[in-house]
C-alpha cells in the first residue's frame, strides 16, 4: 500500500463533494471524478519498474470493473463504493478522525449506500420483476447476475496513430460540425488528465534517474521520461513509446484486455529494430516489464493479449513481434497474460511453430483460435461484414467483442444442468431445497422423451429472457449515470456520432451469457433418453429415486447411465444431443436479446471454475455424475467419459453451430511426451481441426503423475499451470475439488 | 464377412507416417514370450478380469448363464474359465472394470467407418490407417476388403506384420499396402522357434519378396534383455538393412512390462515376469547399435 487508509477515508470525502458539486452534468461530472481519482490512485514509479503505471483503488470510485467481480465489494461497475473496507478503516482511525470528519463520513457512507450504480441496476430490474437474481452461483436456481462493464477491447490502433493531440483534434473537429457538447468537453478533460498522469510519472523517472546508482538503470529512466514526455501530445515514435502510451491508457481506465497487440505495436518495433535503436532482447524485455503490471493486477479471467490473425494492418511487422510476445510469455510463466493466438490457413509456420514450443513447456499458452472457422461464423452471428469481423477478439473467459466496435460485457452464469434437475422435481432446485422454477408438470406427466425436453427448457426460458433485459437494464443505467470517457474516446462511433458509449455511441451493443453445464445436461438427457424412454430398463421415477440417493444401493443403474453413449466419444447420437441443446439455448437467446433491445445476446459455453463450482451445488445427474462433482467444462466432455482418442474428442467438438454463439472453450490436455516428441504430428491434428470447424483450443501439456504429486507436495509444483476453461491457474492454489476434477480430466497419451 | 477386432485406436502416433487408426486384429500365429496383447493371440472372444478391481459385488455371478463366476466364504471372487463361454454379459454388468470381454465381431464397413472419421487428420499429417494384431493377415479376406476400401478413399495403408504370411497371399497384399512394418525377432533360428514358436525362414521369405517388389519396409525389432540384445542380433539387423534397398527405417521396439497386467487377466502365466521396463538410456544405446 503506498498510502494509508485514512488518506483513502479523506479522498472518499472530496471524491464524493466532486461527485455531488458535478451532479447536474454527468459527462463534466465523471471528467472531474477520473482527474480527481487518477491523482490518488497512481502508485508512484520505483526501480523496478520498467513501464509506468501502477494503480491502488480507493474506497469509492469510478471504473468499468475493477478486478472484475470482488467478494467484499461486490460488482464494480460504474460508481463503485467499497463499503466493507471503508468501514474496517473507520474502526481502524476512529481515534484520529475529528469528529467533524466522522459525521462527513457517515454521510459519505449513507451516501453511497443508495448511489452507487450497481444498486440503481438492482433498482430498476426490481421494479420490473419484482426480485433481484442471485449475484453468485450459491443462490438457488438456475441462473445468477451480476453487473459490469467488462471486456471492451479499445481502439489502440487509433491511440497509436494519432496520440493525444490527434484525438483532441478528431474532437475538435466532431463539435465543429455536430455543435459543441459538454460530452466532447469531457473527453478533452479526460485527454487533459491523462497527460497529467505522464507528466507526474514523468517527474518521477527525471528524479530515479537522478538517484540510480547504476549507469543501465540511469539510461533506462531517462529513457523513460522522455518516453512520458513525448507520449504527452505526439504519437509514440519508438516501441517503448507504444507499449508506455498502451499502458497508461490501460491502467488509467482499468482495462483488462489488451486486443490486438501485435498489429498496433509492430510496426513500431521493427522500425526500432531496423534502425538499430533496439534489439530482440530490449523488446522482449519491455514486454516483460509490462506484464509485471499484469501479474500485479493478476486479473486471471481476464488480460487477454491477442497475436496473429488476419485483418492485421501490417501483417509481417505484427507477426515479428507476436514471436517476441510469445517469448516473454514463455519465460513468465505466469497465469497471466492470457496470450492468445489467431491462426488461419497460410499463417506463418514460424509463429506456429513458436506457439507449440511455448505450449509445449506447459505454460498453456498460447491459446489458439481459428480464424478459419470463426469469421464467416462471425460474419453471419453479428450481421457484419467480412472486414468487420476479421477483428473479433476472444476477451476474458472467451467471449467475443468487436475491437473498437462493440460492447459484449457477460455478467450472468446460466446452468442448463441444474435446470434438468429443477424439472426433475417440478419445479424445485432439489439440492437447496428451494421452489424457484417453474412447475413443468410431475414425472408422471414427461411420458414421452419431448416433453422431458421441453421441461428443461421452460424452466430456462423465463431466466433466459429476464437475463436479456438485465443486460440491457446493465447498459442503459451505466449510460444514465456516466459517459465512460476513457471507453467512449476509443470506440466506434462514439465521438462521429457525439454520442458515449451507452447512449448510444458504440456501433454494436452486445452481450454474452454463459451457458454452464451444457455438456452435462446434453450426457443425462441422452441417458435418460436411452435407459427410460427407449431401452425402458427403469422408470423416470425410478431413475429421479436414484438420483436422490446419489447412486448409494445403486451401483447397476449407475453403470448403465455411465455406459450410455457421451459426448466426446465422436458418437454421432451423443454428439447430436448435446448440439441440439446448444443450439436451442443459443436460438433462445438470440430472441431475448432482440426481444430486450440488444443488438446482439448470444451464449458462450466458455466457463471458468464456476463448472466446477457449481457443481459442487447440483444433485446427482443421469450421466452417471455424482452429487457435488464438477460438471463438464465448456465444450469438453463429461469427466472421464471421452474414451476414443483426441481425433474423436476433437471431432465432437467440431459439431456445434458455430454461427449461434459468440465463444466457446475447448480443453485439450497432452502429456509431455507425446506434445513435445511428436510435435509435429500434434501440430497436423491441431491444424486439421482449425481448418475444419474447431472454434479453437486450450491447450494444457501435462503429465498425470506431475498433477497427482503436486497434490501432495504443492511445494514442488508452485509454477505448475493448467487451464481451467477460460482462465489458468496455478494448479497447487486451486480448491482440492478442481485439483481432482483436472487430474480427472483425460490426460491424452498415445 | 466378419472378424475379431479387439481394438481400433485412433490418434496413433508410433505406427507409421502421421497420425494413424490402428485396428488391432485377434488372433496370431507366433507366440512371442514378450508379447504385451497377449489377448490377440487368440481367434476367440476372451474374458479379461483384473483381480485388483474386483469389489465382490456379485453382480457377475448374478448374470452369468454358465455359473462360471463364484465366490467363496470369504468373498473371494473365482472364475471357472472352463465355463466361460466369452458371452460378455458380466462384461456389461461389473460396475468397475474389473471383467473385459475381449473381441468383436467387426464388417469392414463396420471398420471403414471408423477409419473414415479421422480422414482430415490423416490428409493434414500424412497419416493412414495400420492393420495390426496379432497377426492381421490371418484375417485375410477382411483385410483386404479394407485395404482396398481405403485404396478407393484414398487413404494411405500400413500392415504390421509377423512375416509369417504365404507367399501367394502377400502378393495380393503388395499392391494394397502402401508400407510394410515389418517385426524382426531375431536372427538365430533356434532361437527365434523358442522364443516366438514359429520358424525364422519364412520371415526372411516375405522379407524377400517384399524387397523384389520395391516394397516399402520399415523393420520393427523388438528387443528383451536376455532374449536378442546381443551383438550378433544387432550386428544381423545391421546387415540386413544393408542388404535389402526395401528396408527405409529400422526401429528398437524396446520391452516394457505394462503387457504383464493382461497376462494376469486372461489367467495365462507369464514366463518373463520378473524383466523390467527398459530404461531410455538402454534404449538409446540399442538404437546406436543398429545405427549405419
Amino acid at each position: 500500500m503506498f498510502k494509508s487508509n485514512l488518506e483513502k477515508l479523506r479522498n472518499a470525502i472530496a471524491f464524493t463533494r466532486i461527485y455531488k458539486e458535478n451532479s447536474d452534468d454527468i459527462y463534466i461530472r465523471e471528467a472531474k471524478c477520473l482527474d480527481f481519482q487518477l491523482r490518488h490512485i497512481l502508485v508512484p514509479l520505483d526501480e523496478n519498474d520498467g513501464i509506468a503505471g501502477r494503480y491502488e483503488h480507493d474506497f469509492a470510485g469510478f471504473t468499468s470493473q475493477v478486478g472484475g467481480y470482488s467478494a467484499q465489494i461486490g460488482c464494480c461497475y460504474t460508481y463503485y463504493f467499497d463499503e466493507f473496507d471503508f468501514l474496517l478503516a473507520m474502526r481502524e482511525y476512529e481515534d484520529q478522525l475529528t469528529e467533524a470528519e466522522k459525521s462527513e463520513l457517515a454521510t459519505v457512507h449513507m451516501f453511497w449506500h443508495e448511489e452507487t450504480t450497481a444498486r440503481k441496476l438492482d433498482i430498476a430490474f426490481a421494479k420490473r420483476y419484482g426480485y433481484v437474481p442471485p449475484k453468485g452461483y450459491q443462490g438457488a436456481g438456475a441462473g445468477n447476475c451480476d453487473c459490469r462493464v467488462a471486456g471492451t477491447n479499445l481502439d489502440f490502433e487509433k491511440l497509436i496513430a494519432l496520440g493525444f493531440d490527434g484525438l483532441d483534434r478528431e474532437i475538435d473537429a466532431a463539435a465543429e460540425k455536430n455543435g459543441a457538447s459538454s460530452f466532447y468537453t469531457a473527453l478533452k478533460m479526460w485527454i487533459e488528465s491523462l497527460r497529467g498522469a505522464c507528466a507526474r510519472y514523468r517527474a518521477q523517472a527525471i528524479a530515479l534517474s537522478e538517484s540510480v546508482q547504476s549507469e543501465p538503470a540511469r539510461r533506462r529512466f531517462a529513457a523513460l521520461a522522455d518516453a512520458l514526455l513525448a507520449i504527452q501530445h505526439n504519437p509514440p515514435k519508438t516501441f517503448l513509446e507504444g507499449v508506455q502510451l498502451m499502458w497508461i491508457y490501460s491502467v488509467s481506465s482499468d482495462l483488462m484486455n489488451y486486443s490486438r497487440m501485435d498489429d498496433y505495436l509492430g510496426g513500431l518495433y521493427v522500425a526500432d529494430l531496423e534502425a538499430g535503436r533496439i534489439t530482440e532482447e530490449d523488446a522482449v524485455q519491455i514486454i516483460l516489464a509490462l506484464y509485471k503490471h499484469f501479474k500485479e493486477i493478476n486479473k486471471i479471467h481476464d488480460c487477454r493479449v491477442i497475436i496473429g490473425g488476419l485483418g492485421r494492418r501490417r501483417p509481417e511487422a505484427a507477426d515479428r513481434l507476436a514471436i517476441v510476445i510469445m517469448e516473454a510469455s514463455r519465460r513468465f510463466r505466469e497465469v497471466v497474460p492470457q496470450l492468445t493466438l489467431r491462426y488461419y490457413s497460410g499463417m506463418d509456420e514460424a509463429v506456429f511453430q513458436k506457439a507449440m514450443e511455448v505450449n509445449a513447456e506447459g505454460t498453456t499458452f498460447p491459446i489458439i483460435y481459428s480464424d478459419d472457422t470463426n469469421i464467416p461464423a462471425i460474419e453471419k452471428v453479428y450481421g457484419v461484414s467480412r472486414e468487420e469481423a476479421e477483428q473479433y477478439v476472444p476477451f476474458g473467459c472467451g467471449e467475443y467483442v468487436l475491437v473498437g466496435r462493440s460492447v459484449g460485457t457477460p455478467n450472468n452464469g446460466i446452468n442448463a444442468l441444474k435446470a434438468l434437475e429443477i424439472a426433475l422435481h417440478n419445479g424445485l432446485d432439489k439440492f437447496q431445497n428451494v421452489r424457484c422454477g417453474v412447475q413443468t408438470g410431475p414425472l408422471s406427466t414427461l411420458d414421452t422423451f419431448e416433453k422431458l425436453y421441453d421441461a428443461v427448457l421452460a424452466q430456462l426460458r423465463p431466466i433466459i429472457e429476464q437475463f436479456a433485459v438485465h443486460k440491457y437494464l446493465n447498459y442503459a443505467v451505466a449510460g444514465e449515470n456516466a459517459p465512460y470517457l476513457h471507453l467512449s474516446l476509443l470506440l466506434d462511433d462514439c465521438i462521429a456520432r457525439g454520442k458515449p458509449v451507452f447512449e448510444g455511441g458504440v456501433r454494436y451493443l452486445n452481450a454474452s451469457s454463459e451457458m454452464f453445464g451444457i455438456i452435462s445436461c446434453a450426457d443425462s438427457l441422452t441417458a435418460i433418453k436411452t435407459l427410460v424412454y427407449e431401452q425402458k430398463r427403469m422408470t423416470l421415477e425410478e431413475l429421479v429415486h436414484i438420483l436422490d440417493c446419489d447412486f448409494e444401493g445403486y451401483d447397476a443403474e449407475r453403470k448403465l447411465c455411465l455406459d450410455a453413449p457421451k459426448y466426446g466419444n465422436d458418437d454421432d447420437a451423443a454428439d447430436a444431443m448435446a448440439a441440439r441443446l446448444f443450439t436451442d439455448l443459443a436460438d433462445l437467446t438470440i430472441e431475448a436479446g432482440k426481444a430486450a433491445g440488444l443488438d446482439h445476446y448470444n451464449i458462450v459455453s466458455v466457463n471458468n471454475s464456476m463448472s466446477a463450482e457449481w457443481g459442487s451445488l447440483c444433485e446427482a445427474s443421469a450421466c452417471g455424475r455424482k452429487r457435488g462433482s464438477a460438471m463438464a467444462n465448456g465444450n469438453g466432455p463429461s469427466i472421464g467419459a471421452d474414451k476414443n482418442g483426441i481425433t474423436a474428442l476433437l471431432n465432437s467438438m467440431s459439431k456445434f453451430d458455430n454461427t449461434k454463439h459468440v465463444g466457446v472453450i475447448n480443453n485439450v490436455r497432452f502429456t509431455k511426451e507425446l506434445f513435445s516428441g511428436s510435435m509435429d504430428k500434434v501440430g497436423a491434428v491441431l491444424k486439421a481441426f482449425y481448418e475444419n470447424g474447431g472454434v479453437q483450443t486450450n491447450l494444457c501439456v501435462v503429465g498425470r503423475d506431475d498433477l497427482e504429486n503436486a497434490m501432495v507436495h504443492p511445494e514442488n509444483y508452485q509454477n505448475l499451470l493448467v487451464r481451467i476453461g477460460g482462465f489458468s491457474a496455478r494448479f497447487v492454489t486451486l480448491t482440492p475439488v478442481v485439483q481432482r476434477e483436472i487430474i480427472e480430466r483425460t490426460t491424452y497419451g498415445a | 464377412m466378419n472378424s475379431l477386432i479387439f481394438d481400433i485406436q485412433r490418434f496413433c502416433v508410433y505406427d507409421g507416417p502421421g497420425i494413424r487408426t490402428t485396428v488391432f486384429f485377434k488372433g496370431c500365429n507366433m507366440r512371442c514370450a514378450w508379447c504385451h496383447n497377449p489377448e490377440s493371440f487368440s481367434t476367440a472372444p476372451e474374458l479379461l478380469y483384473r483381480a485388483e478391481k474386483c469389489v465382490s459385488c456379485g453382480a457377475c455371478a448374478a448374470v452369468c448363464p454358465h455359473g462360471a463366476h463364484t465366490f467363496d466364504d470369504t468373498g473371494i471372487h473365482h472364475l471357472d474359465r472352463a465355463k466361460c463361454t466369452a458371452c460378455g454379459a458380466c462384461a456389461a454388468a461389473c460396475p468397475n472394470g474389473a471383467l473385459e470381454l475381449s473381441g468383436r465381431e467387426m464388417t469392414a464397413d463396420e471398420v471403414l467407418a471408423v477409419i473414415e472419421k479421422d480422414k482430415k487428420y490423416y490428409a493434414s499429417s500424412g497419416g493412414g490407417v495400420t492393420f495390426s494384431g496379432g497377426e492381421a493377415s490371418l484375417h485375410f479376406d477382411l483385410l483386404v476388403s479394407l485395404l482396398e476400401g481405403c485404396r478407393a478413399r484414398g487413404i494411405h495403408t500400413a500392415l504390421e506384420t509377423n512375416g509369417l504370411v504365404p507367399p501367394e497371399r502377400l502378393q495380393t497384399l503388395l499392391p494394397l499396402v502402401d508400407l510394410f512394418l515389418l517385426d524382426y525377432k531375431h536372427s538365430d533360428p533356434v532361437e527365434h522357434r523358442r522364443w516366438t514358436g514359429a520358424p525364422l525362414e519364412p520371415v526372411l521369405e516375405t522379407l524377400r519378396a517384399l524387397d523384389r517388389a520395391g516394397a516399402h519396409v520399415a523393420l520393427r525389432c523388438p528387443i528383451i534383455p536376455g532374449v536378442n540384445d546381443t551383438d550378433a542380433h544387432f550386428a544381423a539387423i545391421r546387415a540386413l538393412k544393408k542388404q535389402y534397398g526395401c528396408i527405409e527405417s529400422a526401429e528398437i521396439m524396446a520391452y516394457h512390462d505394462i503387457g504383464k497386467t493382461k497376462w494376469d487377466a486372461l489367467g495365462v502365466p507369464y514366463t518373463l515376469a520378473a524383466l523390467k521396463t527398459v530404461s531410455p538410456e538402454l534404449k538409446r544405446r540399442w538404437m546406436a547399435q543398429i545405427a549405419d
